[in-house]
């Protein structure tokens, strides 16, 4: 492989730019270049989204290409099953008089041309915060249990709107027969992109996700209501639309200028091209608790490492400004303020484990 | 092979099976067993056709003209053996378990492996593999015992 910045994930990028319309540009691509990259699609759920790109393409009969095929069959088996569990619990809640707004999961995948393209958690609802003790109630039914919600009391990053607000703002999706609630374009586009942000844009497939959502937005999109009023926060969004701009491609025409033309400050593509390259959902999730690493003062070092920042997520905790000043002062506090948190719980800590 | 007749065709399965077509292959998850299958082109255009009136002579026919063979009846009865196993019928079959196998097609008849019936299952998601953290913890222990916490916040991989 040249030695190229970030080969691997500006391979990532070409195979999944476009990934959610119905058809897209030609993945120009070799085949050894598709097996360099097939592990990291794969173990960050981008599998099934790649090989919607390669299926008509010569690649599609490679060993690489099977293994992202079979990630689309797992993903729409996936798909399938969650989609009846959804409707299972949309309908069990509304017997018992309760409105449930679906977040992520099926939420995303349904702007794709195919929801198997997409993987899929489980059932995340919402519900207003008054019904929230009866919805668990219901949902702790067997007939509840066997729908796998997990549930939320109240909006899911409220970001200071009432429930009242955000729930006036949803809209109902044909999900089969099912007429599902799910949140306002507005909110969902805002929501993906700080999420995005917060967990350091590890994951290819959320960008995919903010291209489907750039492209299908409704004509009646309230670009206020989305940025919202806090100029930091609407910058972060604004940034965020621009990466799927410059790495997969996702066409912001019709976005306002400010969004339309958002400048990118030079580290951020590099981070998250680098954030591409970690080998798969272990590297990303959060590390064993500390106190775990404590037990054996031989792998504190390692443990301290593990938990250096990313520039993204550093920045967005401390809610930085996506500007040229270097990254390196903000994971720095970052990482100081995590822990001296943790220093002054340890007393605690300590004393529960007696 | 014991010799099949018309009579003897069994309906496909339609309670508890949610069903997805995916190019040309067919998805099918058993509500019953949790479990999840994937049906080739063949398979699928067999167990589509098993409707309860279709006859192994018409179905065999249909098997040739779509895959340009004339293995149709051999390749009916190895489609019907595999959905038989995998409870895709609406009748057990345990006569088809001595059907004949995808080797003595492949050997006997040289038909081509692309035209034979595949029903493959899949590994399919269990609620405890679906679970996301994202609650509140204190003490810096997971309520659900993963050990994803940080902040005391459980971090959930979305």
């Amino acid at each position: 492989m040249a030695q190229t910045p970030y080969k691997k994930a500006r391979l990532i990028a070409d195979v999944l730019r476009g990934a959610w319309r119905p058809s897209s540009q030609a993945v120009e691509m070799s085949t050894e270049e598709l097996a360099a990259i097939t592990p990291l699609l794969l173990t960050s759920g981008a599998g099934a989204a790649a090989w919607w790109r390669i299926k008509e393409t010569s690649l599609h009969t490679s060993a690489a290409a099977l293994q992202l095929q079979q990630s689309y069959r797992l993903h729409s088996v996936n798909a399938l099953l969650y989609r009846h569990k959804i409707k299972q619990a949309v309908r069990l809640l509304r017997a018992n008089k309760i409105e449930p707004v679906l977040i992520k999961g099926w939420a995303n995948a349904r702007l794709y041309p195919e929801a198997g393209l997409r993987p899929f958690g489980d059932v995340d609802l919402c519900v207003e915060p008054s019904h929230y003790s009866e919805a668990m109630r219901v949902l702790d039914s067997p007939e509840g249990r066997e729908c796998w919600v997990d549930l939320h009391e109240g909006a899911w990053r409220l970001d200071h709107r009432s429930w009242d607000e955000w729930f006036e703002h949803s809209k109902l999706a044909q999900l089969d027969e099912t007429n599902v609630r799910v949140l306002g374009a507005e909110d969902h586009l805002r929501i993906l992109c700080l999420h995005l942000l917060e967990h350091g844009a590890w994951r290819p497939i959320w960008l995919c996700d903010v291209g489907a959502v750039l492209e299908t937005l409704p004509p009646s999109f309230d670009w206020n209501l989305c940025l919202g009023q806090d100029e930091r926060r609407a910058k972060w969004i604004a940034s965020v639309i621009g990466l799927a701009r410059d790495i997969l491609g996702a066409r912001v025409e019709h976005c306002p200028q400010n969004v339309r033309d958002a400048q990118l400050p030079n580290w951020l593509v590099p981070s998250v091209l680098k954030q591409w390259e970690r080998p798969g959902v272990r590297e990303h999730a959060p590390p064993q608790l500390f106190m775990k690493s404590l037990r054996n003062p031989a792998n504190v070092p390692k443990a301290l490492l593990n938990r250096w920042p990313d520039p993204i997520a550093a920045t967005i905790r401390l809610k930085g400004e996506f500007n040229e000043w270097p990254r390196l002062p903000f994971q720095i506090c970052d990482y100081a303020t995590k822990y001296l948190s943790f220093m002054t719980r340890l007393p605690r800590l300590l004393q529960s484990e007696r | 092979m014991k010799e099949i007749n018309g009579g003897d065709l069994p309906q496909a399965r339609a309670e508890k099976l949610l069903v997805q077509e995916l190019g040309d292959e067919l998805l099918v998850y058993d509500l019953e067993r949790d479990k999840a299958h994937c049906l080739n082109r063949t398979a699928a255009l067999v167990w589509r056709a098993l409707d309860g009136h279709t006859t192994l002579p018409k179905l065999a026919q249909q098997v040739n003209t779509e895959l340009k063979t004339e293995a149709g009846t051999e390749i009916v009865g190895l489609a019907l053996k595999q959905l038989s196993q995998r409870h895709l019928l609406n009748k057990e079959a345990a006569w088809l378990e001595r059907g004949v196998s995808r080797r003595a097609l492949l050997l006997r008849l040289g038909v081509l492996a692309v035209t034979l019936p595949l029903v493959t299952s899949i590994v399919a998601p269990t609620a405890l593999a679906a679970a996301s953290c994202g609650v509140a913890c204190s003490m810096g222990t997971c309520p659900s015992g993963c050990t994803c916490c940080v902040d005391n916040m459980c971090r959930a991989i979305c």
